[in-house]
């Protein structure tokens, strides 16, 4: 223990956080953040455009079905410009995009901008719903387990965690289906139809096997982060001084260590909004929730491309906010960042 | 009787590890009373830190402990050892608190400062928050720490590591415990910050009739601060007296050893002449730093020369200067000593020394050519030519590496005199490279964790010696080792020197090694060389007030000649503040 001076201590660099928050203020830190976003955006519509248009097929073979003729999808083709080249194609789609014009839905009769954002709030409405519940249920978790080290509990729980993360989402709501409404009837199998937030908020019951199915693996993986950001912070020395001035264990934990090992951990979560997107699709879909995930879903199979593209550009949109809050959330969480977001 | 704060009887910790119980304190008695300052002196794995947190029952749940800690509240002792969490919360802090090592990490970085001394107050007293938060600015001002009431809403990171450990202190003090247990309190700090911090608990402990038990590996702070000394050893105390007794008559042979380890720090009656004006750090090119060439002039061949060198940082896209316009040379055979506390830049120098940083302005010649012309092929033979020693002997050695394969690296790199050595005589030189760094037969198979800190940096000295380089640049070798095992390798660095007669720049904080090993010596402050010449001369009668600070502020293991250099040390900050 008698080792003298790092002329830098290393401990010193290893707690800074990696933000990326500052070089002259929170203006321009905001105004380079948004210029990334548009960037990354712009790069993934490219990609999943080009990835589109070399599908064996075509949209018009998707969108009529097998038995059409050669002269329907060419009139089809025609009607929606998709005889020109590719590059046209996607330059008329981006300049439409920029004035807000997504294109017209192949198949459901509406442009793309009505059909997101028809489905979109009730998406976040799920997404949001999953993630306050599995944070109200992951931080404890993971706070216990940690003060509970290596003990049945910590043991028991991180098998647990580990089962749930395992397990594809699919199946876990086919599971608490089968074992919650078919077996035991509690709530229906079913999500709330209806066209409006308000309309599925009054069927509160119908939410809670999709809520929960999307909860679970986040619960899984946040209880784990919570864990281990825990484990590291209770062995920090400013724990040993909070307990060497005569702080209860209890108030040590709670006052002191929660906060420091939440910092990452919430910060972590804005990343993961893409994740939950993703985890949409198949929650949606199992329980025919008419939100972004089953449009997606079915835009997919019938290779209705406007909206795939929508679709895409709204969860790149998702990725890069996310990011962007996860990033404002550490520095406003911790002192050592904030000062650069005057 | 009454005056005991603290006794220590019989105390003995084991630690429940996978191979089985290992002791780390073996049956130690203690007693400290009203304000005394003892210190527990002894080297890494000695025992002191583990007899430390046993004070106020901080040991991890891992130790297992047996004998008596006993604590005086109100007149009755309590044994800390017997006592169940829920009540020891109440004895931490009131009755006895601690100060600990490192303040870079002991405060909490999300909480104001003000709020964790506040904490302390509202643990132990029925007051309101309003009124601990002013007891809180009471205590910072008390520490010595300007402008108390903007320091109570800030954050630890605004502050540097020797305001923050006066933070930590003040916590300590905030219940008015009749005991403060301090495990390493300065050894993180830079020099000149230590003598700010010992003033100030000296001052304290006088002021509140408060006794310290100082933990420190450190002999020159136990002759500055304390009453009494005990000595421990592999979990015993060895020797236990009053300071002057054991720091200048020393009984036991452990005690005599450790003393004899500490590198001498020159006499304090001359480092207060101080002359101010000399012109410094601008010797021509190629002229021994400052002019002050020994008899005739040095013909030796100059094996490192920077001229007008300025390193940048990068931090959050601004450039922060590091070093700037620095002159030195080193010539083969010479040693010569970079010293300066942290942020003095003189680690950048060093990496700018082996090609790892380019220079903003002026250049580096390695044996006469420039480093950042050098391309490709000429670049490496020229790399090739210096041998470099870090801070950290266990971090700098591939962990999964045997460390025959980690000395032979450079030779299979470079090969030797243009050519590649076949495998026999590779292994030939690295079996010739560790006996000469005294490691014994078979080492080569084995890994860095087998070895002992002293024996990992002979390992990064037969490395870094491979290829019988020109230039050796020595990166505070010695600054994680035991005073012992300093002593162990820096004679062996001494032999070698001798024997090879290669140039070295050696970068220390620790003016003690300076002193005892280099031929000429340059101080550096804020990246501006401030003062260089012969080692004697420079440290005998420094001409810049800074270098004198820096030199008065190195205590010293002899309390007279200590108190001789704290007096010498007062008179020339109270001049600087003047």
């Amino acid at each position: 223990m008698t080792t003298a001076i790092p002329a830098q201590s290393a401990t010193e660099v290893a707690v800074v956080p990696p933000t990326r928050v500052a070089r002259g203020g929170f203006g321009r830190f905001l105004i380079r953040r948004v210029l990334q976003a548009l960037a990354v955006i712009l790069v993934v519509s490219v990609i999943v455009f080009a990835l589109l248009h070399a599908l064996p097929g075509g949209p018009a073979r998707g969108v009529l079905g097998q038995q059409a003729t050669a002269e329907q999808i060419a009139a089809f083709e025609a009607a929606n410009g998709l005889d020109q080249p590719v590059v046209l194609q996607y330059l008329s789609f981006l300049g439409r995009s920029l004035t807000g014009d997504l294109g017209e839905s192949y198949l459901l009769n509406q442009s793309v901008s009505d059909a997101i954002a028809l489905r979109l709030p009730k998406t976040l409405l799920l997404t949001g719903l999953s993630l306050v519940v599995a944070v109200a249920i992951a931080v404890p978790a993971g706070v216990y387990q940690a003060v509970r080290r290596n003990r049945a509990v910590d043991y028991w729980l991180s098998t647990l965690a580990i089962v749930a993360y395992s397990t594809p989402t699919f199946f876990l709501g086919m599971l608490l289906i089968l074992l919650l409404s078919q077996t035991a009837g509690l709530f229906p199998a079913a999500a709330p139809q209806g066209s409006g937030v308000a309309e599925v908020l009054a069927q509160p019951a119908g939410l809670v096997l999709p809520v929960l199915t999307g909860a679970v693996p986040i619960v899984a993986t946040f209880s784990r982060y919570m864990r281990s950001a825990t484990l590291d912070n209770l062995g920090e020395d400013y724990v040993r001084t909070a307990r060497a001035k005569g702080t209860v264990y209890r108030r040590v934990v709670l006052r002191h260590v929660l906060r420091n090992s939440l910092t990452p951990v919430v910060a972590m979560l804005g990343y993961y909004l893409p994740v939950m997107f993703g985890g949409a699709l198949v929650v949606e879909q199992l329980f025919n929730y008419p939100g972004m995930g089953l449009l997606f879903w079915s835009a997919a199979q019938s290779s209705d491309f406007p909206v795939l593209l929508g679709c895409v550009l709204v969860i790149s949109v998702a990725t890069v906010v996310g990011s962007l809050l996860a990033d404002l959330v550490q520095a406003l969480l911790d002192p050592r960042t904030r000062g650069s977001l005057r | 009787m009454s005056d005991v704060v603290l006794r220590i009887q019989d105390l003995a910790v084991t630690f429940a590890t996978d191979s089985g119980e290992v002791p780390a304190v073996r049956g130690v008695d203690l007693e400290v009373r009203r304000g005394r300052v003892v210190a527990l002196v002894g080297e890494s794995g000695s025992g002191k830190s583990v007899t430390s947190l046993s004070v106020l029952g901080l040991l991890p749940t891992t130790a297992r402990v047996t004998g008596t800690v006993e604590l005086a509240d109100d007149g009755a002792l309590r044994d800390v050892v017997r006592t169940p969490e829920d009540q020891l919360v109440d004895l931490r802090g009131r009755v006895a608190s601690m100060v600990f090592q490192e303040p870079m990490t002991a405060l909490n970085p999300t909480m104001t400062l003000g709020d964790q001394i506040a904490e302390a107050v509202l643990n132990h007293e029925r007051v309101t928050r309003a009124a601990a938060r002013e007891r809180a600015v009471e205590l910072l001002r008390s520490v010595g720490l300007p402008e108390p009431e903007r320091r109570a809403g800030q954050y630890p990171h605004e502050l540097s590591g020797g305001q923050r450990q006066r933070v930590v202190i003040a916590i300590a003090l905030a219940c008015e415990p009749h005991l403060i247990v301090a495990d390493e309190p300065t050894t993180a700090l830079d020099v000149t910050v230590q003598a700010g911090i010992l003033d100030l608990l000296r001052e304290l402990v006088a002021q509140r009739d408060t006794a310290l038990l100082l933990v420190t590996h450190n002999m020159g702070v136990v002759a500055d601060i304390a009453d009494e000394v005990a000595v421990m050893r592999e979990g015993r105390i060895v020797e236990h007296g009053a300071a002057e007794q054991v720091l200048l008559a020393p009984e036991h042979p452990y005690t005599r050893a450790l003393l004899d380890a500490v590198p001498a720090v020159p006499p304090a009656s001359t480092v207060v002449g101080t002359v101010v004006g000399t012109v410094v750090g601008e010797p021509g090119p190629g002229l021994p730093a400052a002019g002050r060439a020994p008899d005739g002039p040095d013909e030796r061949e100059v094996v490192l020369d920077l001229r007008g060198v300025s390193l940048d940082y990068r931090v959050q896209g601004r450039h922060v200067r590091a070093v700037e316009g620095l002159d030195l040379t080193v010539r083969a055979g010479e040693m010569l000593g970079l010293v300066g506390e942290s942020g003095s830049g003189k680690s950048t120098a060093g990496r700018a020394c082996l090609g790892l940083l380019t220079p903003t302005e002026g250049e580096v010649l390695l044996l006469g050519t420039s480093l950042g012309r050098a391309r490709g092929r000429a670049r490496r033979r020229l790399l090739a030519d210096v041998g470099v020693v870090f801070q950290d002997p266990g971090a700098s050695l591939d962990p999964r590496t045997p460390v025959g394969e980690s000395v032979a690296e450079p030779l299979v790199i470079h090969g030797r005199d243009g050519r590649r050595l076949s495998a026999p005589e590779r292994r030939a030189r690295v079996r010739e490279l560790l006996d000469a760094v005294r490691l014994p037969a078979g080492a080569e198979r084995r890994y860095p964790h087998e070895f002992s800190g002293g024996q990992r940096q002979r390992i990064g000295l037969a490395r870094a010696l491979a290829l019988r380089p020109r230039l050796l640049v020595a990166d505070e070798p010695t600054s994680a080792l035991d005073v012992s095992v300093q002593a162990e390798v820096l004679a062996l660095l001494r032999d070698l020197h001798a024997e090879l007669g290669f140039g070295c720049l050696f970068i220390s904080h620790d003016l003690g090694v300076v002193h005892e090993l280099t031929d000429r010596v340059a101080v550096l402050r804020a990246g501006r060389l401030v003062e260089s010449g012969p080692t004697a001369d420079v440290f005998a009668a420094p001409h810049d007030r800074y270098t004198a600070e820096l030199l008065a502020s190195v205590p010293t293991p002899d309390p007279a000649a200590q108190r001789a250099r704290r007096a010498a040390r007062q008179r020339l900050t109270a001049g600087a503040a003047r």
